[in-house]
């Protein structure tokens, strides 16, 4: 009788699952809470988090580490830019699709070029493309230069319907359009990750030169991986265009992908909720930085090294951290950090 | 034991196959044929250039001059993934298993290689049968049913060998390309094995890169020679252990 | 045709693409001999080139920058080296990939902390500030003369020490292959120091020299960085030799552009390294596993 399978990287338990629905709830409820600038900030910390989860798909699932990822995320926001004109706002339902749609040849492009390499050589080269993308718009005017440009929101509207809110409220829709798009994103990596697709990728992970032997064209997975994962990262920066209406070159540029590399290894490499976790706490810490000092990036590199140092499981490998340290009969429960992957034989 | 190669058109065969490595010569014209349901051993010194021999076959190296035909077909330019799907299979001789995955997965894995069409792809797959049956039944033929929910690092070294086996076998290949499967085995292992591949080769053609040379004997229907990549000698078990020239140079006391 | 401006471009390149090497070297043989991703090597060129600005607005004199540089580099690498790096060669790319971006953040801090967030020139030591006269119309600037000098006589020393020594036989071997280091009964870990050590100290050289020529500033070691990773995709992984090659190419490629075709220059890099990879996935003097 063949057994039962569990799904990598989603939670494995009932308590696992209300854990996230109970986050959800928070996570909606927060307008009724909070003033403004903190809905404001949610907003910016689920795009964290939609960016972040978006790597995820290439980072923790299929084992391909990208330093050229935010690009796609900037790139989408500046496709907005582009596609609006000066006066007046465009609905959702044409930018998003655009956004979504700019963001996916470009990662098939440089998927197409960037997969033919592995490992350190795949970093570097997803770098320079994402480098390249930077370029476009940093040293030239399309995007307004250096300074970068504003743009007129796109419109929380579909096929006719909109919905229109008094200016104070904004923000609040805004959040919620946020909301909804990472909960959505989440449920599709899941169900993608349940998947047979999802399983080659876990296989790609774990051993992929015997996965090309069991007679996988893996290229063509990780590259269909790589185009999803960019597209979900145009969503991203389609809602920063939507929640800032201002886009400058550090949105396309290599700082942002490392800090969606963080935020995943901050929340946890092995699972799917990770990133959105390490997105909220960069995002906070952040915000609690700059509170205390105005040396905002010193904190944040020490922040970074101590976590590289200290814990290379993340914020999830606080309580098995926590758990050595005070000693605990108990198990630790939840799904196993992933293991390394499994260099192909010699000879 | 197979029949006699006489009037079987090869399903796997070589012609004039070479590789270089830069100024090395490590497989000079190999020219075998691998017939249905035979048994074949490929032997021969360290360094007579078999493990060469195998990753040319699979694909895993391009070769320098010659051809390979696989049921009639050239494949000498067919990527390793793309040979899979043809009807090859192949099993490493450093253990090159899913270590982390449960021994289900691995053998599942392998199933779902050649079982799912592109459009199946996105279903979930606790709902699709075909691979999760090929995978149990490839388990079964193995004996490692029982072992199919623990996760595969956790095997014995010699469970650990009849997983890889198990894998070339739930993708449904007809000709499966085996590389020191006894690797560091005891001797009962070897027993079953042995038992195994006699079983297998009824429904199979196998061709069997290994070192010990009295499970070679007691199981193979044709063998190989290789010494300094080339062949020394190519025929039934009793016309090599009778061969003067496989005598002197590597038989020693087996005459 | 403006002959003399072709040269010009021509020497700026050369002299462009031998820095490049300078730090592209050290990216190489450290990723080559002990698979580290060092993403802060940028930042150690900004360290040479920051000290060549203080030391000279210290002292008055450039002259002194130099060994400060290269001695500097060779202690700060090895102390990097000691405290942090030796306990991350067999962690994942991803945990190097952040702790070097960490020390990124915290050396442009430590940059803001001293020197603060201006931008400042710093002056050519007076008595190379002239203009050595080649042919009859055209002459090259004497300082950048030097810098190429210096250069090429560190790359000729690098080919040497690789190539020649007994020491650069076992950093050839260790790339190749790290296990027949301890086999030799080797210790592995004076080599990763050295190599470290080595490392460090070119970056910073190049960015002591790269001073009078393009001035200080934040953030200015995230150029030279990854224009440095494009001269390692191309050049190949763990070649020196490889690197030396594509970071001429690069140079010359950049500099004519940006002289010739100045809209589109900035790409061109980018399209030849997508035009290497298409052609050679391993760069172009890497070995193919």
């Amino acid at each position: 009788m063949a057994p039962r399978m569990p799904v990598p990287m989603l939670p494995q338990s009932r308590s696992g699952w209300l854990a996230l629905a109970l986050l959800v709830v928070a996570l909606a409820g927060l307008p009724w809470l909070a003033p403004i600038y903190y809905i404001e900030l949610g907003t910016t910390a689920m795009i964290a988090a939609m960016l972040a989860l978006s790597l995820q798909l290439l980072v923790g699932c299929t084992g391909l580490v990208s330093l050229g990822h935010g690009a796609f995320y900037g790139l989408a926001a500046y496709t907005v830019y582009l596609a609006t004109p000066a006066d007046a706002g465009l609905p959702m339902w044409m930018t998003l699709p655009l956004a979504m749609g700019a963001a996916g040849v470009a990662a098939a492009l440089v998927g197409a070029l960037s997969l033919r390499t592995k490992g350190f050589f795949f970093l570097m080269v997803t770098l320079a493309f994402g480098q390249m993308i930077f370029f476009v718009f940093h040293d030239t005017k399309i995007g307004g230069g250096t300074d970068g440009a504003y743009l007129t929101r796109p419109l929380i509207a579909a096929f006719g319907f909109e919905l229109q809110l008094p200016r104070r409220q904004r923000p609040i829709g805004t959040y919620y359009v946020a909301l909804i798009q990472l909960v959505a994103m989440y449920g599709g990596l899941a169900l993608l990750l349940r998947s047979l697709f999802g399983r080659v990728l876990d296989g790609i992970r774990v051993n992929e030169h015997r996965m090309v032997a069991l007679g996988f064209n893996t290229y063509r997975y990780k590259l269909a991986a790589f185009v999803l994962a960019g597209m979900l990262a145009g969503v991203a920066g389609h809602m920063w265009a939507m929640h800032r209406g201002f886009v400058n070159p550090e949105l396309v540029g290599w700082h942002r992908s490392a800090e969606a590399l963080l935020m995943i290894l901050l929340g946890g490499l092995g699972t799917l909720h990770g990133p959105i976790i390490g997105a909220l706490a960069w995002v906070g810490l952040g915000e609690a930085a700059q509170l205390l000092t105005e040396r905002k990036l010193l904190v944040e590199g020490l922040v970074i090294l101590a976590v590289v140092l200290v814990l290379p499981q993340g914020l999830s490998g606080l309580g098995v951290l926590g758990r050595r340290v005070f000693g605990s009969p108990r198990v630790p429960s939840g799904t196993p950090a992933p293991a390394k992957a499994e260099a192909p034989p010699h000879g | 034991m197979a029949e006699t190669r006489h009037g079987r058109t090869p399903l796997l065969a070589t012609r004039g196959l070479g590789r270089d490595f830069g100024g090395l010569t490590a497989v000079r014209e190999v020219s075998i044929t691998l017939s249905p349901g035979e048994l074949h051993a490929v032997i021969g010194p360290n360094g007579a250039g078999k493990s060469t021999l195998v990753n040319l076959l699979s694909g895993e190296l391009a070769p320098s001059r010659g051809e390979i035909l696989l049921a009639g077909q050239p494949i000498g330019d067919a990527p390793v993934w793309q040979r899979v799907h043809m009807g090859l299979g192949r099993s490493y001789q450093r253990t090159n298993i899913f270590r982390s995955l449960s021994v289900f997965e691995n053998v599942r894995l392998a199933a779902q290689a050649v079982h799912t069409p592109g459009r199946r792809l996105l279903r979930p797959a606790t709902r699709e049968s075909a691979p999760a049956d090929a995978a149990m039944a490839a388990l079964a033929r193995v004996s490692l049913a029982d072992a199919a929910a623990r996760i595969a690092g956790t095997l014995a070294h010699g469970e650990q060998r009849l997983l890889e086996i198990a894998m070339t076998l739930a993708g449904y290949a007809k000709v499966l390309l085996l590389d020191e499967p006894l690797a560091g085995m005891g001797p009962e292992e070897g027993e079953r094995i042995a038992a195994l591949l006699r079983d297998l080769s009824t429904e199979h053609a196998i061709l069997l890169i290994e070192h010990d040379m009295d499970f070679v004997f007691a199981v193979a229907d044709w063998m190989t020679v290789m010494v300094d990549g080339g062949v020394l000698a190519d025929g039934p078990p009793d016309v090599i252990r009778a061969n003067a020239a496989v005598q002197q140079a590597y038989l020693g006391g087996h005459a | 045709m403006d002959l003399a401006g072709i040269f010009a471009q021509l020497l700026n390149g050369v002299q462009y693409g031998l820095l490049l090497f300078l730090i592209a070297s050290g990216l190489t043989l450290v990723f080559g001999v002990m698979g580290i991703i060092n993403l802060a090597h940028g930042s150690l060129f900004m360290v040479g080139a920051y000290a060549a600005f203080l030391v000279g607005r210290a002292t008055g004199s450039l002259w002194i920058a130099l060994p400060v540089g290269l001695l500097g580099g060779i202690f700060l690498g090895a102390l990097l080296e000691r405290v942090l790096f030796r306990h991350f060669y067999k962690r994942e790319h991803l945990d190097q990939v952040l702790l070097t971006f960490a020390l990124i953040l915290l050396f442009e801090e430590g940059r803001s902390l001293i020197v603060g967030n201006d931008f400042y020139s710093v002056p050519i030591p007076a008595a190379l500030d002239f203009s050595v006269p080649v042919t009859g119309d055209f002459s090259y600037a004497a300082y950048r003369f030097l810098v190429i000098g210096i250069c090429l006589a560190l790359a000729l020393g690098l080919f040497w020490w690789i190539e020649r020594t007994r020491f650069g036989a076992i950093i050839r071997a260790a790339a190749e292959k790290p296990e027949m280091v301890d086999v030799l009964g080797i210790d592995a870990r004076r080599i990763h120091l050295a190599v470290f050590a080595i490392g460090t100290a070119l970056a910073l050289t190049a960015g002591v020299l790269a001073a009078p020529l393009y001035s200080v500033y934040p953030n200015m070691g995230d150029g030279f960085l990854i224009i440095s990773f494009v001269v390692v995709v191309i050049g190949g992984l763990g070649s020196v030799s490889g690197a030396f090659w594509s970071a001429l190419l690069i140079g010359l490629v950049d500099t004519l552009g940006k002289a010739y075709v100045p809209g589109v220059a900035g790409l061109a890099i980018y399209v030849l390294m997508a035009g290497v990879l298409l052609w050679r996935p391993a760069g172009l003097f890497g070995r193919t596993t």
